[in-house]
């Protein structure tokens, strides 16, 4: 077994942890409170090849794997850009540049990769239903074949970044559920361009990510043509577990970033802050929490590291991505806890950044999938339980 | 065309330099290595003239235990070939003897240039020394301190800053030019720079390698070590006029203000 990192991925680290001197915390915090798009951000990580990661070369993109599109992510937040810069890399990476190019047309490949790793477009993903929640087989978005394409109809919620997108991949159904022949039978997934009256879309003022803002999303009679399908009609199972996978993996390492950016301002607060006439950090009910907290997260990090490096070889990590979103999750909220108790009330105060972050973290443990039904996967597939559903 | 050397040094990032508390000896090993700041004015500055101009950029490096990530980070800021000589004889190398490896390196192994390019001074020792001493080796001219660079045929017109005021001044190629952190603002590589950057070539290199058999050095460092300051807690009470009084009496006397 070998951990060394090859050179690509610590430069890849390094440039970044540069990069993202650019963008100060006031910067984000105004994105923040604002609810205001990072459009800087947006450009230069586009200039910088960042939302070209996975996305292959001769599509303009670097051609390189989950493993680094990780990374990257991590350091994004863990650089102060935390959720919302590390979502904005997950909206191209994984749902256009990992889900596209593994599953979609070549028309499709040719017609939004190289818009999506030049920045030029933006991509979000529909799944989550009002009336279905996480059970994917309960949506009730439907595909009818029409006109050379299909039309879509329905509605979808908590849809981030919709109002900006370009196109959306969006999960619906093309048999009914009552005739499909199996119960992941029945599901597609499409490419909807967003820029067609059949799109609508109303921003929902949530407690996270306010910068990126998430939407409700009606498609009424949205038209797709035949190349925007994402793998096989009525199997979109199949490619939607890939996404999942990639994005448990994409959460996890953004949950990492933010677990250690708020751990290492605690850390730094703790060695500072003088009380009692020494430093608070000397005492070990400050110290030991935040020990705790970095073994966590160090141990999240292992697991979601070994995630992406079986999702690169082609390999099943479903158990290993839920695992990682699971614990990163869990350390990261930990961390930022244990950062508003070591900072006292100025962990409160929105110009220290803690209360932010704070949020955002809580955030990972309800979506895009929550640690309950995480917990479900494991009981039941990794020690075979009984299904409680 | 014009071909480049640039010279980087392999330093600590200052910033997160701490003394020991004990010997306040800074700990070295405990903070992280960088190529010097000044050193990649000097290559973009490099990389600038290439785009202009064409030609190759070659990046040389000497010093102890030189990490091949910081030069793979030269090279996907854009240089073409990198040359290395890391040799645990150089830890106590200071700027005449650097500049002498630094000088037999490139005769050796660069096949032609027609300008230098260092620093003007490394972030941790800032002795300002190892580029003018390079120029002296090898018998050419250089300009130090230099703001901004343009190339004329067979020479370079240079911007030294002086303090208050500015010298343009023109050199004979081949030159040696010593830059800061006005001259430009040095580029982050991308990601297919960092890609690219693997393929590059970057040749390591002992001192016997490029025929060096001893290093000589003009300065003696006996020690380095931080200065304790004490903070001497003075507390002024009093009416707010009377406080500001004797709070300028105590700077003048402490000759941290002058009248």
């Amino acid at each position: 077994m070998n951990f060394d990192e090859n050179e690509d991925v610590i430069l890849l680290r390094r440039s970044i942890s540069e990069f993202m001197k650019r963008f100060t915390e006031e910067y984000w915090r105004r994105c923040d409170e604002n609810r205001e798009f990072p459009q800087e951000y947006w450009e230069a990580a586009a200039q910088s090849g960042l939302l070209a990661i996975t996305i292959p070369e001769e599509y303009g993109g670097a051609g390189l794997g989950m493993y680094e599109a990780a990374t990257a992510m991590m350091e994004v937040a863990r650089c102060g850009g935390g959720l919302a810069a590390g979502d904005l890399l997950m909206r191209t990476l994984v749902f256009g540049g990992v889900m596209i190019n593994r599953h979609g047309t070549k028309e499709a490949k040719e017609k939004y990769l190289p818009k999506l790793a030049s920045g030029r477009a933006i991509c979000s993903f529909a799944h989550t239903e009002p009336n279905a929640g996480v059970n994917t087989f309960d949506i009730q978005t439907r595909a009818e074949k029409r006109n050379g394409g299909y039309v879509v109809n329905g509605q979808k919620i908590w849809i981030t970044l919709a109002h900006k997108a370009d196109f959306i991949v969006t999960v619906v159904r093309t048999t009914p559920k009552e005739k499909a022949k199996s119960k992941t039978h029945g599901i597609s997934v499409m490419i909807i361009d967003t820029k067609q009256e059949g799109v609508k879309t109303f921003k929902i003022h949530g407690m996270a990510m306010r910068a990126l803002t998430s939407n409700t999303v009606y498609f009424e009679d949205a038209f797709v043509p035949e190349e925007n399908v994402i793998g096989e009609i009525d199997r979109g199972w199949t490619c939607l577990t890939t996404l999942f996978n990639a994005e448990r993996i994409s959460t996890s390492s953004i949950s990492l970033g933010c677990g250690e950016y708020v751990l290492n301002k605690a850390v730094d607060y703790a060695k500072n802050r003088i009380i009692f006439g020494r430093p608070i950090g000397s005492n070990q009910a400050i110290q030991f929490p935040l020990a705790e907290a970095k073994a966590e997260l160090e141990v999240a990090k292992l697991m979601t590291l070994k995630a992406a490096w079986l999702f690169d070889q082609g390999r099943d990590c479903a158990i290993e991505a839920n695992i990682a979103a699971l614990q990163a999750g869990r350390a990261a909220m930990k961390a930022a806890d244990r950062a508003i108790q070591t900072y006292g009330g100025m962990g409160f105060a929105l110009d220290n950044d803690i209360e932010r972050f704070y949020r955002d973290i809580r955030l990972f443990k309800t979506a895009p999938v929550p640690e309950e039904m995480v917990l479900n996967l494991i009981a039941t597939k990794l020690l075979q339980l009984p299904r409680s559903f | 065309m014009v071909d480049c050397v640039v010279c980087v040094k392999q330093t600590v990032d200052v910033n997160q330099l701490r003394p020991n508390p004990e010997t306040l000896e800074p700990e070295y090993s405990k903070a992280p290595a960088k190529i010097s700041d000044f050193d990649l004015n000097a290559l973009e500055e490099a990389l600038r003239i290439r785009e202009r101009h064409g030609g190759k950029v070659y990046v040389v490096c000497v010093g102890s235990n030189v990490q091949q990530l910081l030069i793979r980070e030269a090279l996907a800021m854009g240089a073409d070939e990198a040359y290395v000589v890391s040799d645990p004889a150089l830890s106590s190398a200071d700027g005449l003897a650097t500049a002498g490896v630094l000088a037999s390196l490139i005769k050796s192994k660069i096949p032609s240039w027609d300008l230098i390019l260092c620093g003007e001074a490394s972030v941790d020792e800032g002795a300002y020394q190892t580029g003018p001493r390079l120029a002296e080796i090898l018998n050419i001219p250089h300009v130090s301190y230099v703001t901004k660079l343009e190339l004329e045929e067979g020479y370079v017109k240079a911007w030294k800053g002086m303090g208050g005021s500015v010298h343009v001044v023109r050199a004979k190629t081949p030159v040696l030019v010593t830059v800061g952190l006005e001259i430009n603002t040095p580029r982050l590589p991308s990601l297919l720079m960092i890609r690219a950057a693997g393929k590059k070539p970057l040749n390591e290199l002992k001192l016997q390698d490029i025929g060096v058999t001893s290093l000589e050095n003009a300065v003696e460092t006996r020690r380095v070590k931080a200065v304790k300051v004490e903070r001497k807690k003075q507390v002024i009470e009093g009416e707010p006029e009377e406080v500001a009084q004797k709070l300028v009496e105590i700077l003048l006397q402490e000759g941290l203000v002058k009248k």
